[in-house]
């Protein structure tokens, strides 16, 4: 979480916890036309990104008996994502109601997209547990055509998702062009550092079910003491690459319109449509 | 490798299908040849066979640089760099070449050879690129993808002499020459290289 800023190259690694312990702080200061949505939104969206963070394997997995659904962590960042877009039209502006809808419009295309990804993840292994997908997928050695296309598919599934680049900007604050920013506009204070805090962690869950789902190399699969530590460090190795990544991208790309953004969406079912068939047939 | 190859393979020839800028059709167009090429080495690394690596030197050369070069140049020429108005749009593209590739796979899921099967589903996107685009220069590249599926089927075959495989390749070299001239005229005498305008030479 610490590198997820790395594309601003220049500021300090931890200045988003300095933010945030500015913003928590201050005090709450809500809109007298808001309902009580406004005032529960925050708490219950960083209570369901914490959640979802006990859900996934780190560097460690298993065959046992755990809790680590694939369709809980789906509808638990559904979760998130409802009380985002309540919050947005419930602060009674302009903009929030703006980016409301379009935040639905983005989530609208790239739902049936995640539901791809599950479907494909449940025939290569026959499980929706995220620790079972991450401990029968470390023992793959040569990766097949398949696997990589809906790998592709999910680095560009968690751009859309965490309003990256090529379909948000997530720093900008200008009105024709936020979409996510737009729907926390009037919040402040401890409510805003929850909100700001509940984003990376999701942009980093996000991040680890790639790296524990696709390219699970290495990861611990005893509970020894030196498979741990293999774990550990490949682990930050692939979350730095990745990150380093999604860096590159945000550079190197500009923000696409609305509507151009949205024809990456069919692009990505139909690669998703490819990776099924390739899964199935061979 | 040869999967990883074959992943650059299909998801450029999904994103050559919807794109509408012609610098970005020409990028994928640059990476699909180059890892046909890379493939066709690797083959020859394999086999040991010389067909193989000279099939593979002459189209990263053909493909990589002077086909790519063409065009560039003759976009330049013209002054157009993106097609706005298609017969099939973005959204159906993209759908209707996960669906070929679907069907290609589907069909002849009996064979286990991976390179015939992403050829045919290369030559379905391609007929695919030259039916739904009107500008005469994204023909051309559909063309073009057609000609790499088929270097990619029949480096599957594996029986055709090297002559026949040479000659294929510099086919497509020749068409990308012809057609960079040829399109210039076109701009030439109709003010544009939309084919549609073609219809006024009924007369």
């Amino acid at each position: 979480m610490k590198a997820t800023l790395r594309g601003y190259r220049g500021s300090s690694v931890v200045q988003p916890y300095y933010d945030l312990s500015k913003l928590l702080k201050k005090g709450r200061v809500i809109s007298n036309r808001s309902s009580f949505i406004t005032t529960i939104g925050p708490m219950v969206i960083l209570g369901a990104t914490i959640t979802t963070a006990f859900f996934i394997p780190v560097f460690y997995t298993s065959m046992e008996k755990t809790i680590g659904n694939l369709f809980i962590l789906m509808f638990a960042f559904g979760i998130v994502k409802m009380f985002t877009v309540l919050i947005g039209l419930d602060s009674s502006s302009t903009f929030g109601g703006m980016g409301s809808s379009r935040e639905s419009f983005i989530s609208m295309m790239a739902e049936p997209l995640i539901l791809f990804l599950m479907i494909f993840l449940y025939i290569e292994t026959n499980d929706f547990n995220v620790f079972h997908i991450s401990f029968i997928n470390s023992k793959i050695v040569h990766y097949d055509t398949a696997h990589l296309i809906t790998m592709v598919t999910f680095v560009i599934a968690i751009l859309a998702e965490n309003a990256r680049i090529p379909f948000d900007n997530p720093e900008t604050h200008l009105e024709l062009t936020m979409m996510h920013e737009a729907m926390i506009l009037d919040l402040s204070g401890s409510d805003l550092a929850y909100v700001e805090l509940s984003s990376y962690i999701k942009l980093i869950v996000y991040l680890i079910i790639l790296i524990n789902c696709f390219i699970p190399i290495g990861i611990a699969t005893t509970f020894t003491i030196s498979a741990l530590l293999i774990g550990f460090i490949s682990f930050i190795f692939k979350l730095l690459f990745c990150l380093l990544g999604i860096a590159i991208i945000e550079t190197t790309f500009a923000k696409s319109r609305l509507f151009r953004g949205a024809e990456l969406f069919p692009a990505m079912i139909s690669m998703g449509i490819v990776a099924i068939t390739l899964i199935y047939i061979l | 490798m040869i999967q990883a190859l074959l992943t650059i393979i299909l998801i450029s020839s999904i994103f050559i299908s919807g794109v509408r800028r012609i610098k970005l059709i020409t990028a994928g167009f640059i990476f699909q040849s180059a890892a046909i090429g890379l493939i066709v080495l690797k083959l020859g690394y394999e086999t040991g066979k010389v067909d193989y690596y000279i099939l593979g030197i002459l189209t990263i050369v053909t493909k990589v640089i002077i086909i790519p070069l063409i065009i560039t140049r003759s976009v330049k020429k013209l002054k157009i760099n993106r097609e706005m108005e298609l017969i099939v749009n973005a959204f159906v593209s993209y759908i209707i070449t996960g669906i070929g590739i679907m069907i290609a796979f589907g069909i002849l899921n009996k064979s286990q050879d991976n390179f015939l099967k992403t050829g045919i589903a290369l030559f379905i996107i391609g007929v695919l690129l030259m039916v739904a685009r009107k500008k005469a220069i994204t023909q051309m590249i559909g063309f073009l993808i057609f000609e790499n599926g088929i270097v990619l089927f029949e480096t599957s075959l594996s029986k055709m002499s090297l002559v026949i495989e040479a000659g294929i390749v510099f086919e497509g070299l020749m068409l990308a020459l012809i057609m960079g001239i040829m399109i210039f005229h076109i701009n030439k005498t109709f003010d544009s290289i939309n084919t549609d305008f073609f219809e006024n030479l009924k007369e």
